[in-house]
């Protein structure tokens, strides 16, 4: 068993900054589990306290079934990939994937066997003989992947590993990483600041903010669901649109005294969880729908600008000095200038209490 | 109608164009001429002249007591100065002198100096205070240096014999007295002198070691040995290498220093190549022999020098 | 956590020498100069006292005579060889305070400007000329000792105050030009190029743009120039020994005939080098660019 429980975890450091506080957080056997974030929100400290690169100032982290807390990175079982890919600068690649296990005393055969397979799975086998400084950053990212493999870690700990490769690059390693995090079975914890990786490469995704686990849960209900405002805005390109609100009766009233009508049930619900007057609608540019002409839809915006996407348009609307953002098919066609009507999908719809940012609804 | 709209849209054009710009008619070329004139004339008539006269000089007999100023007619005699020079025992045992002394200096300045680095490179709270505290004795007149030293190494009445006889009980050391301490002498000054430059150097290469690969070797359990010669090493020799080449260039040039401490003594044992060439060339006044001297001098400067001109220039490649 | 205790002692244990091992290296170092400050508040029977009094007020008086003889009774008299009878360590000083001086500045501005249009403009053979000002730092001083002499006494420049200026600048010079080369390198010429575009000319973009923001660099070059010409020995005593000396030959002087009085020659290497020690911390950010003449950057 290889899961990775983090409790309670708290770093403090010497200069006074509260880096994590107080994670709990926990990854199952196999799981790749991604620390998402912007920067400073205490992702990767998180992850370095785990490999043993940091010593946490409270809590607890396990590792398989034991606790770790006290032993060194070279100790606890894990490979760790840095964003810099950090091979040995002066030996050959092949020596540098071999290195982990020399360690430890293997045969040299079966160095050769394990160094080999390694290589090939990772298509590698090419440049064994090269030495790091000429090779590209693709490879040296798969070499540094190749040292972390051989050793068959208990966990595999990811800082960054794609953000220094080139775009395209970068779309086809998280491909193969997904692929080889499949194949291999092993657990993952894996850092990024970058979202799409996230939803696409995670089985699940825990959002950071300022060392504070804001929401953990599959891509998809991160997505859908944001359990705060920071994820809300956070996750999703575009972000989800964050509209001030209050609630009077059974309506949702804007700034400008429009109101988006809701279900008594779901209205009684906001009301019970309320802490205050001021409330944020929160809704993704995909759940709207627009009209022509500005009546009959829930709000009435005018369009501000256009973008034509190919498969899809993204309008941003003046909606009370806010822009929202709006995408539709390419086949609808509205003018800049044009009023038109806002239907919001209710089904897809949250509400966040604007003091807390926790969703009401 | 045309006419007026080109008149008025070159004045508009004109206001645009804003600041009132003098000196519009000083373009690059001119202005280059202007800047580099100026400190290449310096260079050429202090520094050029002089060494191309040299070369001049060394092939004659002249002597600048005898022949004061009328260096136009100092006998001309060709490589005579070159040949009796270089079959000169004397001229060779002064070279080997030097070597004796520019050998050990760098050596001993290297490790002790790479040693210091290494143990400063980490981060504690007075570090930036005590890098640049520890810097200070090369900045120093080396001349004011060699006469304190003197008094410190004086054997009667100096501190450092003071602790090795009095305190460790050893036999005194006649520093300034007797050959082989003179020398040792000389290794030790130049040491203390200039051991910092090679601090600050390492240090410099040092830091810039990247953490992480550090780390990295932890994590697959790397003995601290492999850590050095794997990642410290490699990526810190290249400044190594160019602070040893400006160490050598440098001992070997030195002169203040013996002039000072030892004044080429006892007897001839620290009379290096420099000190050597003043005195046949004020002492002699032998001054054509002495231009030789200086030339031949340079044949070893020129090969330091390349080597390591081609140090930082790989290094740069390296960098971009 | 039985590993953890030991993990705790352990590094205690390592700090313990690693300050231990810090402290022995700043003893090493400082020890020299600490003793020559507290030689030269000594008597001069104190001066060769053994054992060696340290600590000044707890093992001996300290007293300021040999400063106040050394800036007001070191004229001649003190010293033979009848070529330093002008001079004595104030007049030394001041000597070394304006030739340093003077050569400090005219180094930096003629180097300045010609480091901008290295740094700038397309010239023939830049390369090679940069290889040859760079090529000066390495010559021995001693190979131009020689023609040098010649061309002081055949021009009359010796014992003058401008001849060993232009010296000094001439020795300063490629220096300049290196390290000021090497800041101008790092100041985007899109800030000139802005400026032209807006009507200004090339001359007036450097005076209003670039040499505001080189300052700070020109400043840590003259400090490196002014301690380089401060410190020289070798050429001035050759060619200046007469009432234009600096304090270097001078004290080298005074050193040499019969009873030597050290507690005096403490105190003028004290008033000497203090100046030294002040710009070597005010330029600490750049030393390692101006040891290496500005080859190596970090």
């Amino acid at each position: 068993m290889s899961e990775i429980r983090i409790q309670d975890l708290t770093k403090v450091f010497p200069n006074g900054t509260v880096a994590v506080r107080n994670l709990h957080l926990d990854v199952a056997d196999g799981e790749l589990l991604v620390l998402l974030g912007p920067s400073g929100c205490g992702k990767t400290t998180t992850l370095r306290c785990v490999g043993g690169l940091e010593t946490q100032t409270s809590g607890d982290i396990w590792i398989g079934d034991r606790v770790v807390n006290d032993l060194g990175p070279g100790e606890r079982d894990i490979a760790f990939v840095f964003q810099f890919y950090a091979l040995y600068p002066h030996i050959r690649v092949y020596d540098n994937i071999a290195f982990p296990l020399r360690a430890t005393g293997v045969s040299r055969d079966e160095v050769d066997r394990r160094v080999s397979a390694v290589a090939e799975t990772l298509r590698i086998s090419h440049i064994l003989r090269e030495r790091p400084k000429r090779l590209s950053s693709g490879e040296q990212q798969r070499v540094a992947l190749g040292r972390a493999m051989i050793r068959r870690p208990q966990a595999f700990l990811m800082d960054e590993p794609l953000t220094n490769l080139d775009a395209a690059l970068r779309a086809d390693m998280r491909i193969e990483l997904k692929h080889l995090q499949n194949e291999l079975g092993t657990t993952m914890l894996y850092v990024t600041h970058d979202q799409t990786e996230a939803m696409t490469m995670g089985n699940r995704v825990a959002v950071l903010n300022l060392g504070v686990l804001e929401q953990v849960g599959v891509p998809l209900e991160i997505y859908d669901r944001p359990n705060t405002l920071f994820v809300a805005g956070f996750v999703g390109s575009p972000p989800m649109n964050l509209i001030a609100m209050q609630l009077a009766q059974d309506a949702l009233k804007s700034e400008d005294a429009q109101q988006v009508m809701l279900d008594t049930s779901v209205a009684d619900r906001i009301r019970a969880k309320q802490t205050g007057r001021e409330l944020v609608l929160g809704v993704r540019a995909e759940d709207i729908r627009l009209t022509s002409g500005g009546n009959g839809g829930d709000l009435r915006a005018e369009i501000a600008t256009r973008e034509p996407l190919g498969d899809q348009t993204l309008y941003s609307v003046m909606l009370n000095h806010q822009l929202i953002q709006v995408t539709t098919a390419s086949t609808e066609r509205f003018e800049v200038g044009e009023t038109v009507g806002l239907h919001l999908d209710r089904s897809r719809l949250r509400v966040f209490d604007a003091s807390t940012g926790t969703a009401l609804v | 109608m045309a006419d007026e709209e080109v008149g008025a849209g070159r004045r508009a054009a004109e206001s645009r164009r804003g600041p009132r710009s003098r000196f519009q008619w000083l373009n690059d070329t001119l202005l280059s001429t202007m800047f580099l004139s100026p400190t290449l004339v310096v260079l050429l008539f202090v520094a050029i002249f002089p060494l191309i006269w040299s070369l001049y000089l060394s092939f004659t007999e002249y002597s600048v007591i005898r022949d004061a100023g009328a260096w136009t007619s100092a006998p001309w005699i060709g490589l005579r100065n070159y040949q009796t020079l270089l079959r000169d025992p004397q001229l060779w045992q002064r070279f080997q002198i030097t070597a004796g002394f520019v050998v050990p200096t760098v050596a001993v300045e290297f490790l002790f100096g790479f040693g210091i680095a290494l143990l400063l490179n980490r981060d504690f709270k007075a570090r930036s205070f005590i890098t640049t505290v520890i810097l200070i004795p090369m900045m120093l007149s080396t001349v004011v240096v060699g006469l304190f030293w003197r008094f410190m190494l004086q054997t009667d009445f100096g501190i450092i014999d003071y602790f090795i006889r009095d305190v460790f009980g050893l036999r005194p050391v006649f520093w300034l007295t007797e050959r082989l301490p003179a020398r040792m002498a000389l290794v030790l000054v130049d040491t203390w002198q200039w051991t910092p430059f090679i601090v600050l150097i390492s240090l410099a290469g040092l830091s810039a070691v990247p953490k992480y690969l550090y780390e990295a070797a932890d994590i697959d359990q790397a003995s601290a040995w492999f850590k050095f010669r794997q990642i410290t090493l490699p990526l810190v020799s290249p400044l190594l290498v160019i602070a040893i080449l400006f160490r050598l260039m440098d001992t070997y040039k030195l002169f203040e220093l013996v002039w000072v401490l030892t004044g080429g003594g006892p007897g001839d044992s620290t009379k290096n190549v420099p000190v050597y060439l003043y005195k046949i060339a004020f002492g002699s006044f032998k001054t054509g022999e002495a231009s030789g001297i200086g030339y031949i001098m340079l044949v070893v400067v020129i090969a330091l020098a390349s080597l390591l001109i081609r140090v930082l220039n790989q290094m740069r490649a390296e960098e971009a | 956590m039985n590993r953890t205790r030991r993990r705790r002692a352990r590094s205690l244990i390592g700090r313990i020498l690693f300050w231990v091992a810090v402290a022995m290296i700043l003893l090493f170092f400082l020890f020299p100069l600490h003793w020559m400050v507290v030689t030269s508040f000594k008597r001069t029977a104190e001066v060769t006292l053994l054992p060696p009094t340290l600590i000044p007020w707890v093992q001996f008086n300290p007293t300021l005579k040999n400063y106040v003889e050394v800036l007001t009774k070191m004229p001649a008299g003190l010293l033979s060889a009848g070529t330093y009878k002008q001079s004595g360590f104030p007049q030394a000083l001041l000597n070394s305070i304006l030739i340093s001086g003077a050569a400090t500045v005219i180094a930096v501005l003629l180097g300045t400007v010609a480091a901008y249009a290295f740094s700038r403009f397309r010239i023939p053979g830049k390369g090679d000329l940069l290889f040859f000002i760079l090529s000066t730092r390495m010559l021995p001083p001693v190979v131009t000792l020689v023609p040098v002499f010649v061309m002081f006494i055949s021009f009359g420049w010796r014992n003058t105050f401008h001849g060993i200026t232009l010296l000094y600048v001439a020795a300063g010079l490629p220096f300049v030009v290196w390290m000021m080369k090497g800041f101008f390198d790092e100041i985007p010429r899109e800030y000139e190029e802005a400026a032209m575009i807006d009507g200004y000319s090339r001359l007036e973009a450097v005076w209003k743009i670039v040499i505001p923001e080189a300052i700070p660099a020109m400043l840590a070059t003259a400090v490196f120039v002014l301690i380089m010409a401060w410190n020289e020995f070798l050429f001035v005593q050759l060619l200046n020994p007469g009432k234009f000396t600096t304090v270097p030959p001078f004290l080298y002087a005074i050193i040499g005939y019969g009873r030597v009085e050290w507690g005096r020659m403490a105190a003028t290497s004290v008033i000497f080098l203090a100046p030294i020690v002040l710009f070597t911390w005010l330029v600490r950010k750049h030393l390692l660019r101006g040891v290496t003449f500005g080859a190596v950057r970090r």
